[in-house]
């Protein structure tokens, strides 16, 4: 596997690193794509900056802020809870993506075992509990049963686990050829060493994949927040913008009061996105490098 | 390692066990914590779809309340709409399948073969941002598009047909669904590819340009192949899914005028549960669409270990 | 000026007892000497304070009183699901505060809350330990009537109104347009049918009417209300009815497909969205809309044209030359909000006393108004006013944050919606009265009727489908997809899908709410 040659790609020109006009086209489709991806949240960042009349008067997409203004964003960053927010969201997500990677590459491990009896029903198991569950109320009383509930455990090991991204793990780790690990074997190495050595390095793309599933999903999860926290100071950045956004659309029957005279408001709806979005984007490029082709390779020699 | 497994075939239970346990030992202890966790927080708690049978009293709790039968399995089954319900249901999840699943893959061979390397940076960048706009603009740029003096008054204006909305016909609700989820997912869910594909031996393309293979047959050879494990798995997995439709998404863009073709089940009992808060009800509607896409998910398996050495168990 | 003079008008029977200022040793009896302590669960949500216990107000009553609380505040929006899992871990609070009606909050409603125990029955602890709501209910009809259920039995402390709010909102018109075009305020259907043609023609209104999306309007009932009918139930002498199949629906639809077909109405009416609506109304494109009487002001400023610009308040036409519709939603000096303590509560008694206390003159001044000279002032004309604290905030908060700051915007005590006028325009103080001035007999107020839980749940079934039955059959008609040929075999339909066992099931519980 692991051959002389590769060092060849550093020294002359392939016939593949010609460009065609075919690269051209690809590009070309590529770029309309991205545009057309972009166009939505471009539409938000600049409404976020608008004023809200003038939001309501354009029709279709905003390309500028129209009457630039940072009245939304102040509606949103004076929210006492926002900076606790941010910290317990990276808490959460900190927590939940280590424990959740560890426990996919563990179970995944298992699942991926040819030669183990029990590794087809382990699968099942897990598969099972992608359409089958409970329901809300026995989860959250095994949940108070551990008495996590009003806790940050609440919202770090329960729903760390997705058994969705266990199979993804199961299936890139069946993928890695079994001579690998043999000769691995043969020189005498355990399953802890196979497994952290040689298939971890190996599926480093798809690791560096479901560790942004499990963090994009950390991040953005309000749900059991919601359902676990009664007390504000641990509440994480998704469930306060979600009561900015919420207590925007409360109808009057509820809040008693005739609409908030607060014409800045419906702002908050576009700087939530940016606030709760931004940070994410941030982090993203590093992640990418492990998508690009070669990773593997360079993984096995280092 | 095949040898191996053919050997403990024919050796008598209690030998093969104690062999796996000697071979495997670790990989079981490893999995144990990942047991543990499904059992306490999946297996545990699913005595709570028998509210699905029940007249739920929340003081009274689960066990504790009436049982009322298959009550409100027949009166979701037996309501008026249930099959135009189910029908909807089913065709949205079959035309998502049949184009949107496929559409990630596309994208993301396309993005494996583009050679600007800065430009392809940004451009997978970008396409995973709609993934991130929450549902309710997601929903709001649907409604622009699709507003007379949208994107559908330049189709009718081309058809030489008075404007109207797109969300206004019957006709054009599948569509429009099916390619606002492109729109939506197709760069999140390329990532998964994206990185089997990163996985790919690039000595394997080194090895066919050295043959002569041209850039399709080395898309047709090498890259697809490549991640078809990865693809079959995933759509035996997506075909579990058939009937959880978004239905976020549609309770914001639909209309009653276009109940015939866009009201689906999770939509319909949306609106009932307005009218009233029924445990019951919700949990046997979720039981019966957990069923029915198992069921899909279990042929689709059984089907894949026939044909290909792909199955998830 | 003129703003408040219309607020002393209209305050002046409310002022003698609001205006008495809180005399300095004015105190609480004590509840306790601060070893009691109650949990309560009380939706609350503000852009300043994190909990109620910051709340300059509710910091008063606790040092009055003595009773400490532990205040419980759910996410909002979850309030449902909170208390749903509260109750099945057994761990209710003393106190609970649903947030939304109370009556639909446990399934099966309140009579079934008290018959299992999760709410107390109050009357008798009430009579005991009641000082100042029982006897303010027992001395007001209405109060009496709606402040408790069928059986008279009392499961909460309710948010009780000084003033009825009535009907906060309905129809706008352009006046500025009617002006200019030297027109009247239509009040039958064909006077509205000309001057919507008249914004069209010679306004460049290119849809004068924006009918809301699902081709009718569920809370106002607006227009439907100008045909005597409506889209779901209401009543005649006690008679309980479901307009959508009667044959003067059927007039409705006819009208507005017709004014469909004018061009009088969008064409993608449902479809548009508020973004949309709100665009149409602040370029001129419409002339005549849903509104409340607070987005007057507002609807004016958001325009293109806010100099001209003028909206107002229209009293809902007739389809007749004579009369005038009987129906309309209106509310009641209850709204349907309650506060109960739980069977869980180890000391009743003081929470009984507790939340009595809200109802005190010295609360009901403080809940309404806050700290003279900080949220309040009283000027030369001898009323009350909210200061600039209140109504500019000097950080930028909103009145909302600020009323929740220092006092209670909405609660259980007893509201006085006058502390508000001074913040509104005299053609949004008006509106209300102009809506309110057309009959309300037919009028169901669903938030006060106690269903049983069988009744409920049977409804519930039966109505699902016929709603969707009806909003889908209504839109094409009036988009003219459908031709309204079909009415009576929709009818019949209606009829086969069990509409005449809703009606019945619904005529007996408006019988025990009529009765009370």
């Amino acid at each position: 596997m692991v051959k002389e040659g590769i060092g060849v790609r550093r020294g002359r020109v392939k016939p593949m690193d010609r460009l065609t006009p075919a690269d051209f086209v690809i590009a070309g489709i590529l770029l309309l794509i991205a545009f057309l991806c972009l166009t939505p949240i471009w539409h938000v960042a600049a409404a976020s900056f608008s004023q809200p009349a003038q939001i309501e008067q354009t029709v279709g997409v905003i390309w500028r802020p129209k009457s630039p203004t940072l009245r939304g964003y102040e509606l949103v960053f004076r929210n006492p809870l926002l900076a606790s927010g941010y910290m317990n969201t990276i808490i959460y997500v900190a927590g939940s993506t280590a424990l959740g990677l560890l426990l996919t590459l563990l179970g995944g491990y298992l699942s991926s075992r040819r030669n183990a009896i029990f590794a087809k029903p382990f699968t099942f198991m897990v598969t099972f509990t992608m359409f089958f569950s409970g329901g809300l109320i026995p989860f959250y009383l095994v949940v108070n049963g551990l008495g996590w509930v009003n806790t940050r455990w609440a919202l770090i090991i329960p729903g760390c686990l997705s058994a969705y991204n266990l199979i993804v793990m199961r299936t890139a780790l069946k993928g890695v050829p079994g001579s690998m690990e043999e000769s691995a074997r043969i020189d005498g190495a355990g399953d802890f060493t196979v497994l952290f050595r040689i298939l971890v390095p190996l599926c480093a793309p798809v690791f560096a994949v479901l560790g942004m599933y499990y963090a994009v999903g950390a991040w953005n999860s309000w749900f059991n927040a919601m359902i676990f926290l009664q007390k504000r100071p641990l509440f994480p950045l998704q469930l306060i913008l979600r009561e900015i956004l919420v207590s925007n659309e409360v109808n009057s029957m509820i809040s008693g009061l005739h609409g908030d005279t607060d014409i800045y408001r419906p702002l908050v709806k576009y700087c939530a996105i940016v606030v709760a979005t931004a940070p994410i984007l941030a982090v993203y490029p590093f992640i990418q490098r492990y998508f690009i082709k070669g990773v593997m390779v360079g993984a096995i020699k280092g | 390692m095949d040898l191996n497994a053919a050997r403990f075939k024919r050796a008598p239970l209690g030998v093969r066990l104690a062999k796996d346990w000697r071979l495997n030992r670790l990989a079981y202890i490893m999995a144990l914590p990942v047991a543990a966790y499904f059992i306490t927080f999946c297996y545990l708690p699913m005595y709570g779809v028998a509210i699905a049978f029940k007249k739920y009293s929340p003081i009274k709790g689960i066990m504790g309340s009436a049982w009322v039968g298959l009550k409100y399995f027949r009166e979701f089954t037996g309501g008026y709409f249930f099959w135009r319900t189910i029908r909807n249901t089913f065709l949205l999840g079959v035309f998502d399948i049949v184009w949107a699943f496929p559409a990630a893959i596309a994208f993301a061979l396309l993005v494996n073969e583009m050679k600007f390397a800065r430009l392809k940076k940004t451009i997978q960048t970008i396409t995973y941002l709609p993934y991130f706009v929450s549902s309710v603009v997601i929903a709001g740029v649907i409604l622009a598009f699709c507003a007379p003096n949208g994107l559908a008054g330049i189709y009718f204006n081309l058809l030489g047909q008075t404007p109207r909305s797109f969300l206004g016909d019957a006709r054009y609700f599948r569509s429009v669904y099916v390619i606002s989820n492109i729109w939506q997912y197709m760069g999140f869910n390329s990532i998964i590819y994206l990185a089997a594909l990163a996985g790919i031996d690039q000595e394997l393309y080194d090895a066919a340009v050295i043959d002569g293979a041209g850039r399709w047959r080395r898309l047709l050879n090498i890259s697809l192949p490549g991640i078809a494990p990865t693809i079959a798995i995933l759509f035996i997995m997506r075909l579990g899914s058939t009937l959880n439709v978004g239905s976020e998404k549609i309770l914001l863009i639909y209309n009653a005028g276009i109940y015939e073709t866009s009201d689906v089940i999770a939509t319909f009992t949306y609106r009932k549960g307005l009218l009233e808060n029924n445990f019951g009800y919700s949990t046997a509607v979720g039981l019966l669409n957990s069923l029915v896409n198992f069921v899909i998910l279990y042929a689709a398996n059984a089907l894949s270990r026939r044909v290909s050495e792909v199955s998830l168990w | 000026m003129k703003r408040r003079f219309f607020a002393i008008a209209l305050t002046a029977a409310l002022a003698m007892a609001a205006a008495a200022p809180l005399t300095a040793g004015a105190e609480l009896e004590k509840i306790s000497d601060g070893t009691v302590t109650l949990s309560v669960f009380y939706p609350f949500h503000n852009d300043a304070i994190v909990s109620l216990a910051d709340n300059q107000t509710v910091q008063k009553l606790e040092e009055m009183t003595g009773v400490r609380i532990e205040w419980l505040h759910p996410a909002r929006g979850q309030e449902q699901e909170q208390f749903n899992l509260m109750m099945a871990s057994n761990t209710l609070p003393d106190i609970i505060n649903p947030g939304g009606e109370g009556n639909q909050f446990y399934p099966g409603g309140a009579a079934k809350a008290v018959e299992d125990g999760v709410f107390l029955r109050l009357n008798e602890l009430l009579d005991q330990y009641s000082q100042y709501y029982w006897p303010m209910v027992s001395a007001d009809p209405d109060f009496r009537r709606d402040a408790v259920m069928d059986d008279g039995t009392a499961y909460g402390f309710a948010m009780l109104e000084k003033e009825a709010q009535g009907t906060y909102s309905g129809l706008g018109v352009r006046q500025d347009w009617l002006d200019e075009l030297g027109l009247e305020q239509p009040t039958t259907i064909d006077e509205l049918e000309i001057v919507l043609t008249a914004f069209k023609e010679r306004k460049g209104a290119e849809t004068p009417f924006l009918l809301p999306s699902k081709g009718y309007d569920e809370e106002t009932m607006m227009l439907m209300a100008s045909f005597d009918t409506t889209h779901a139930f209401y009543q005649v002498d006690g008679q309980a009815r479901w307009g959508a199949w009667e044959d003067n629906f059927k007039l409705y639809l006819e009208k507005m497909n017709d004014w469909y077909n004018k061009g009088l109405i969008p064409s993608d009416f449902s479809t548009m969205d508020d973004s949309q609506r709100n665009a149409a109304k602040s370029t001129g494109k419409a002339g005549l809309y849903k509104i409340g009487f607070w987005e007057l002001e507002s609807a004016r400023k958001n325009s293109v044209d806010p100099d001209n610009f003028r909206v107002v308040a229209l009293k809902t036409p007739y389809y007749l030359d004579e009369g005038e519709p009987s129906l309309r939603f209106t509310n009641s000096k209850v709204r349907g909000f309650f506060t109960s303590i739980t069977g869980s509560c180890e000391n009743p008694e003081a929470a009984v006393k507790w939340m009595d206390a809200w109802y005190s003159p010295e609360m009901t001044e403080l809940c309404n108004w806050g700290f003279e000279g900080l949220t309040y002032y009283v000027g030369e004309d001898g009323l009350k006013h909210l200061s600039d604290l209140v109504i500019s905030n000097p950080n930028g908060y909103s009145l909302t944050t600020v009323m929740g700051q220092y006092f209670m915007q909405s609660g259980t005590f007893v509201r006085d919606l006058s502390r508000e006028w001074d913040i509104y325009t005299d053609d949004e103080n008006a509106a209300t009265g102009i809506w309110s001035s057309t009959p309300a007999d037919w009028f169901i107020s669903e938030a006060l009727l106690s269903p049983t839980s069988e009744e409920g749940d049977e409804l519930a079934t039966l109505m699902s489908d016929i709603n969707t039955l009806r909003d889908e059959r209504v839109i094409n008609w009036i988009m003219g997809v459908e031709p309204l040929d079909t009415f009576e075999q929709y009818q019949e339909t209606a009829r086969s899908m069990g509409i005449e066992r809703a009606i019945e099931i619904k005529q007996q519980v408006l019988d025990r709410y009529n009765s009370r």
